[in-house]
């Protein structure tokens, strides 16, 4: 299958721009010992020279949503190639998958195992889950937003009443029986949106933060023709409740938060930076 | 008992709880559910005088501690009422089931997307018997049964038509009951049903402009951002052919009226495909079946439609 690069590449030196300011921005003290990660979905953007991918202690690789476009073993193995010579850690990020996406993922994780036995894996839906842990062991596997579930409302803040909004800053992560499910899963890391209303997680885990889309729902429903039609083309949808508007990718809907405003006092280490709308 | 006489199997519901002011199912609209755990009672005695089972629903996207500890009491009235089994979807309140080992029959919602045979088999770790699935091509369901022979499969036959996951979409439901304000202002409704304003961004070639608002556009209005009643009717001939152990007909939200209305063009649906060789002349019959039954033209507003058309 061909694809096209991503939809925002013609405004490449936009997002540099951007990239460079996030990275200005987590300078300051309360960033200390925060990890910077840089989510890519192809491993060509990584090697286009003006990116500072150097300044980022991580590399996400991979897609979270479609799994039409789970990278190929080559692309990966470009990933793998570049965080062996920058001598970073590779992330692999796994998609909501069917038994045909799973099957596609299997030679990616063949090939990253090969690279690093103990590597982390992003997964975003059970049956990747037990695949790894019968399949690939040795991975340490992250729980991604996709399963980490929060109420992500983008009108929740528009809510009066404060005991209300209250019960919607929450997340599965108040759940001692599903902690206790992480824990027996040998899991340490999980992962969450940036939202405007949550309230720091408290469980006792390793908290990774996406930046700055925030994932709201995905569809098994494609609007595009053709995975190429897809690369080209999204929407803004605008309504006077959802703020700067609802981005409209591929699948899945999301929307911006830039504020960084719930690091203090709470256990999120690591901060991924998306470099495009993911998929 | 009309339902039964309507061809009802089997039934489902959602559980109001008397103290808790927020929803303790996916179906977050209170007239959605059973009113009280009284009227539960007299439902599930009634269902069970008729020979037929009820399910009763617990498959919120997740539940905090607070919440689990409300079901706990609850699921003990479930019990003592003498409900058959729970629909459940979050992995918290499945430990929890676990832990108590109170013998429950399980049901798992296709709130929790079980997307694939894996994920059919983690589920299963649970002691669930029977998988609701979410929207899925009838060869991804043929390949689960494969992998699962004695596994009970249902589908949903007869749905509200939301283009998302169910399980894994975080818009809230009747956000619209927290703040009366911005309902009157007609605000706050489903995120799914809201008149946006929608702007395209293509990859900045002017000449494709035409064609994206002439093709895609049309397209995204049509498939998506329109909510109404999605109708299997025509896959049940894949499905028959697919070890469906039962159909789902959704219709919590509905008048007595509408439910009978559903259930009973599904049921002859289902006695009839045997009697089809061909799809194409099954598909027709079904169509014509669905004027006679609704009173309009089906519009193709198939659940699974944009799902088969990229297999």
């Amino acid at each position: 299958m061909t694809v096209n690069t991503q939809l925002e590449y013609h405004e490449r030196d936009r997002l540099v721009e951007k990239a460079i300011a996030f990275l200005r921005t987590l300078n300051g003290e309360m960033y200390r010992g925060v990890q910077k990660a840089l989510y890519v979905q192809a491993a060509d953007v990584l090697t286009e020279g003006d990116l500072p991918v150097g300044e980022f202690d991580r590399i996400y690789f991979g897609v979270e949503f479609c799994e039409r476009r789970i990278p190929s073993v080559h692309q990966l193995e470009k990933a793998i190639s570049i965080c062996r010579e920058d001598g970073k850690p590779l992330t692999l990020v796994t998609p909501i998958v069917t038994d045909w996406g799973l099957k596609r993922l299997n030679p990616l994780f063949g090939r990253l195992m090969e690279y690093d036995e103990h590597a982390e894996v992003v997964v975003n839906e059970y049956g990747t889950l037990m695949f790894l842990r019968e399949k690939f062991p040795s991975f340490k596997v992250v729980m991604g937003r996709v399963l980490i579930r929060q109420k992500k409302d983008p009108r929740v803040p528009l809510i009066h009443d404060e005991k209300i909004r209250g019960y919607f800053s929450g997340s599965v992560l108040d759940s001692a029986y599903f902690c206790k499910f992480l824990h027996g899963q040998n899991t340490r890391r999980v992962e969450l949106d940036n939202l405007p209303h949550a309230q720091p997680p408290q469980a006792d885990f390793s908290v990774s933060l996406y930046y700055p889309f925030v994932f709201i729902t995905t569809s098994r429903n494609c609007v595009a023709e053709t995975c190429d039609e897809c690369a080209r083309v999204h929407y803004m949808l605008y309504h006077p409740t959802m703020g700067d508007g609802l981005i409209f990718y591929g699948r899945s809907q999301f929307f911006v938060n830039l504020n960084l405003n719930w690091l203090e006092n709470s256990r999120i280490d690591r901060i991924v930076y998306q470099f495009y709308v993911p998929l | 008992m009309d339902l039964v006489r309507d061809g009802a199997d089997e039934f489902y519901c959602g559980i109001n709880h008397p103290e808790y002011s927020f929803a303790l199912n996916r179906r977050e609209m209170p007239h959605g559910n059973v009113p009280t755990l009284e009227e539960l009672q007299k439902i599930v005695q009634l269902a069970h005088e008729h020979g037929r089972p009820v399910y009763a629903t617990l498959n919120k996207t997740f539940y905090t501690g607070p919440e689990l500890e409300i079901l706990r009491e609850l699921i003990d009235h479930l019990k003592e009422f003498g409900v058959d089994a729970l629909i459940v979807s979050d992995i918290g309140l499945m430990e929890m089931l676990r832990e108590s080992a109170n013998g429950w029959r399980l049901h798992l919602s296709s709130v929790a997307a079980p997307m694939n045979s894996w994920s059919v088999k983690f589920f299963r770790q649970y002691g669930v018997e029977r998988v609701i699935l979410p929207r899925l091509h009838t060869n991804e369901i043929k390949n689960i049964r494969a992998e699962h022979p004695d596994l009970e499969i249902e589908v949903l036959a007869l749905a509200w038509y939301c283009p998302n996951y169910d399980g894994i979409c975080s818009f809230q439901h009747d956000l619209k009951s927290f703040n009366d304000a911005a309902y009157e202002r007609g605000l706050m409704d489903n995120a799914c049903c809201l008149e946006y304003q929608i702007e395209m961004i293509n990859d900045g070639d002017p000449q494709r402009d035409d064609f994206f608002i002439n093709s895609i556009g049309k397209r995204f209005s049509n498939v998506y951002l329109r909510m109404s009643a999605a109708c299997e009717g025509c896959s049940v001939f894949q499905l028959s052919h697919s070890g469906i152990n039962s159909l789902k007909v959704v219709s919590r939200l509905l008048n007595r009226q509408q439910k009978r209305r559903c259930l009973q063009f599904m049921k002859k649906c289902v006695d009839a495909v045997e009697s089809f060789g061909k799809e194409s002349e099954f598909t027709f019959f079904v169509k014509k079946l669905y004027k006679s039954s609704f009173g309009f033209d089906c519009n193709n507003n198939c659940y699974m439609n944009p799902v088969k058309a990229r297999p």
